[in-house]
């Protein structure tokens, strides 16, 4: 049991920084500090080619596929800096996700074909998996997709699709064997967005947001060789792909920065001239956050170092997932309630007036993101399956009990 | 002994609005239109406010004598309570509590606001000291009523200027901003804390409503929403969570109606309750809002399903006559 930065790591996080102070364009880091989520994928695009350019692309992929053969320790620094720096957190669907599952499973010619573009931020990504009526329970997934000649042919609908309206391409579950178990007869497509018979169409949030989406697939053909690994073998990237996830889950990153942001709100907040983080209640009520967010901190860390744990893997990840989760809404609410009254007013998601990115005295630049921010984070215990599926798997894997 | 149920005749009260507000003003009005548009007023129209207005509920607890129906605070809080549970504007109580303002200082203006001629809305601070105010529904209102701890204020609508719509996080209602010179004459004050209570209360009881409506939702939906081959329900995780979402209704209930009671009654403490049923009922609106989301899954998150309209009117109402964030600090001071 030990914990020591090493020299080389202090002088790694400099190297970060400075870089990051060079070539983040400010106007993009404000609006990523007023709104952090989900991301311009204008400005996305661009923060990706200028860190690919730099060779930070996908520094947790390996070194023959353009990572950067980082330790833990550097990529967990790198993190830190990117989010401390309102920078861009690195592409969801595509280098966290389908990237890494096209490593483990994907042809080489995959490879060569999908991930030089995902890293340049050229070729955006989108998710086909929930169905409306396969959510919780996406085995029982109906999208079908037949052989015929030299091509798959795809019927079906997806659901919960995000930036299914700008994605290139997008990965999707779908059945091949409809008569093999649940699990065993789905396989992974890779589907060209554009494709003829792929229909989208928006699903507007709570938030006001539009990017969420149906997907509907009538017929659509893709070339045989756009299947990921074997027939039938679609749960095993799924789950290996939902892993990744996970991990990235715990959220650590965006939780600190946007507690840092609540810390803010409270030094400037004052009601009867007391600044209300020289409260007792309010600050207790960021110290129990923070408590709980240097726990998550540390358990991350073991994740990324590969440390052997006490329990099955897929419970860790759940575990992570649970707890940044719930931070998230935890964090939001607490931002929310420094806004006092302020926070009946909700700025438009994408308003990029002088008002709100300069912000003014009665209205600082701390307050147009917040109140998105409480009403997107509901979304945290939903996505990447629900925080009561996350409990079932650490339950069933960790200790073997039951399936209910 | 205790009896917070309600009686016969206040049962009949209860069943008569909330048949008039499911068939004048459901949730499901609320619902985005093929074209993404709500309803303007949230469809509580100029005709509908008179209607209200010739069912009496302006001058429910305005004595008899005053042109009023003389009915106890409790009557009045189950109104707000249905209320709630439609997210229909927090107008209606400001212009319940308005009428007991007006009436108190013997106004000429009550027959208006009981008549309904007369539209109060609700003005909230935006930070303390300042000049800025929400306004709240305030589009077409004639009056706007401030509460601000203790005390209570009713300004006419031309002592706002600046005005200027801006987006509302609770988009059932509109939301204005606007300025209040600080020279600015109240048509009507009360500092005795008597109808800042009594708004609190109302606010209390819509809350509960609030907490009410989204259990009944998540109740409906874990009945019928079926994965894995059997309705969501069924499982511990969704069971347990609606039980824990009854249990905090039953809890705002309790505290809320013993608090109207208690103001009614004029018990000492009566302060203390009442800013306990508004801890209590927001606590309870907000994490049953959240809570029938979560029940939801994906389709709570969509504009498409009613259960972010719980949300968001928890969160208003929960801003109203006093801050979340000092309330608990009142509660401390005022009863321990």
């Amino acid at each position: 049991m030990h914990f020591e930065p090493s020299p080389g790591d202090v002088a790694f996080r400099a190297d970060v920084r400075e870089f990051i102070r060079q070539h983040l364009p400010p106007d993009m880091a404000r609006r990523s500090y007023i709104c952090s989520q989900p991301p311009d994928i204008g400005d996305f695009r661009r923060w990706q080619r200028i860190l690919h350019d730099r060779g930070w692309g996908a520094p947790h992929w390996p070194v023959e596929y353009g990572g950067t053969g980082w330790t833990a320790m550097q990529r967990h620094i790198f993190m830190e800096e990117i989010f401390r720096a309102d920078a861009i957190d690195y592409g969801w669907q595509g280098t966290h996700m389908i990237g890494p599952v096209l490593i483990a499973f994907g042809t080489e010619e995959q490879r060569r074909r999908f991930l030089p573009p995902m890293l340049r931020g050229e070729e955006i990504w989108c998710q086909g998996f929930s169905e409306p009526n396969a959510g919780s329970d996406l085995a029982s997934l109906r999208t079908r997709a037949e052989l015929a000649g030299d091509e798959w042919v795809i019927h079906g609908q997806k659901i919960w699709t995000s930036d299914a309206a700008e994605a290139d391409w997008g990965f999707f579950l779908v059945r091949t064997d409809p008569h093999a178990k649940p699990q065993r007869g789905i396989s992974m497509l890779l589907v060209p967005m554009n494709a003829p018979g792929v229909r989208v169409r928006p699903i507007e949030a709570l938030n006001g947001g539009r990017d969420l989406n149906e997907v509907f697939l009538d017929g659509v053909r893709v070339p045989r060789g756009n299947l990921v690994g074997e027939a039938g073998q679609g749960w095993t990237c799924a789950k290996y792909l939902l892993e990744k996830e996970r991990t990235a889950s715990a959220y650590l990153y965006r939780n600190r920065r946007e507690l840092e942001k609540a810390r803010e709100i409270a030094r400037a907040e004052t009601v009867e001239g007391v600044r209300l983080i020289d409260t007792p209640e309010f600050a207790r009520r960021i110290a129990r956050v923070e408590a709980d967010l240097l726990a998550l901190e540390w358990s991350v860390l073991r994740i990324l170092a590969g440390e052997k744990n006490l329990h099955d893997a897929d419970a860790v990840v759940s575990a992570l997932k649970i707890r940044g989760a719930e931070m998230q809404q935890r964090v939001a609410a607490l931002q929310l309630d420094a806004l006092g009254p302020r926070a009946l007013r909700v700025f438009a998601q994408g308003d990029r007036s002088a008002e709100v990115i300069e912000g003014t005295s009665l209205w600082p630049a701390y307050v147009p993101g917040r109140l998105g921010q409480f009403l997107y984070a509901r979304a945290a215990t939903l996505y990447g399956g629900t925080r009561e599926i996350q409990k079932n798997i650490i339950a069933r894997r960790a200790f073997g009990l039951g399936s209910g | 002994m205790i009896d917070l149920l309600p009686s016969e005749e206040q049962q009949q009260i209860i069943d008569s609005v909330a048949g008039f507000l499911e068939a004048q003003l459901p949730v499901t009005r609320l619902r985005p239109g093929p074209d993404g548009a709500r309803p303007a007023d949230a469809g509580l129209t100029d005709a509908l406010w008179h209607h209200i207005a010739s069912l009496g509920w302006f001058g429910l607890g305005v004595s008899e004598a005053q042109g009023g129906a003389g009915y106890p605070i409790v009557v009045e809080m189950l109104v707000a309570r249905e209320l709630g549970r439609h997210a229909v504007s927090p107008s209606v109580t400001a212009t319940m509590a308005a009428a007991h303002l007006a009436a108190r200082g013997g106004e000429t203006s009550l027959a208006s606001l009981i008549g309904g001629e007369r539209r109060v809305a609700v003005a909230n601070r935006v930070s303390a000291g300042g000049d800025e105010y929400h306004l709240i529904d305030g589009r077409g209102a004639d009056c706007f009523l401030i509460l601000e701890e203790t005390e209570t204020r009713l300004y006419h609508a031309s002592a706002f200027g600046r005005t200027r719509p801006v987006m509302s996080l609770d988009d059932a209602v509109t939301l204005d901003r606007a300025d209040l010179p600080a020279s600015a004459q109240p048509l009507l004050r009360d500092a005795t804390g008597d109808i800042a209570h009594r708004v609190s209360l109302l606010n209390s009881a819509q809350l509960l409503g609030v907490a009410e409506a989204a259990l009944r939702l998540a109740v409906d939906y874990a009945g019928a929403r079926e994965q894995f081959g059997q309705a969501i329900g069924s499982f511990q995780a969704i069971k347990h969570s609606c039980a824990d979402m009854a249990v905090r209704a039953e809890a705002a209930y309790a505290q809320t109606f013993f608090a109207g009671l208690s103001q009614g009654s004029r018990r000492p403490d009566a302060a203390y309750q009442i800013a306990a049923a508004k801890v209590v009922s927001a606590d309870a609106a907000l994490a049953n809002a959240r809570a029938c989301i979560q029940i939801h899954g994906g389709i709570g998150f969509t504009a498409e399903c009613d259960a972010h309209v719980f949300l968001k009117r928890a969160h208003l109402l929960g801003q109203l006559g006093g801050e979340r964030r000092w309330l608990r600090s009142t509660l401390l001071g005022s009863g321990v």
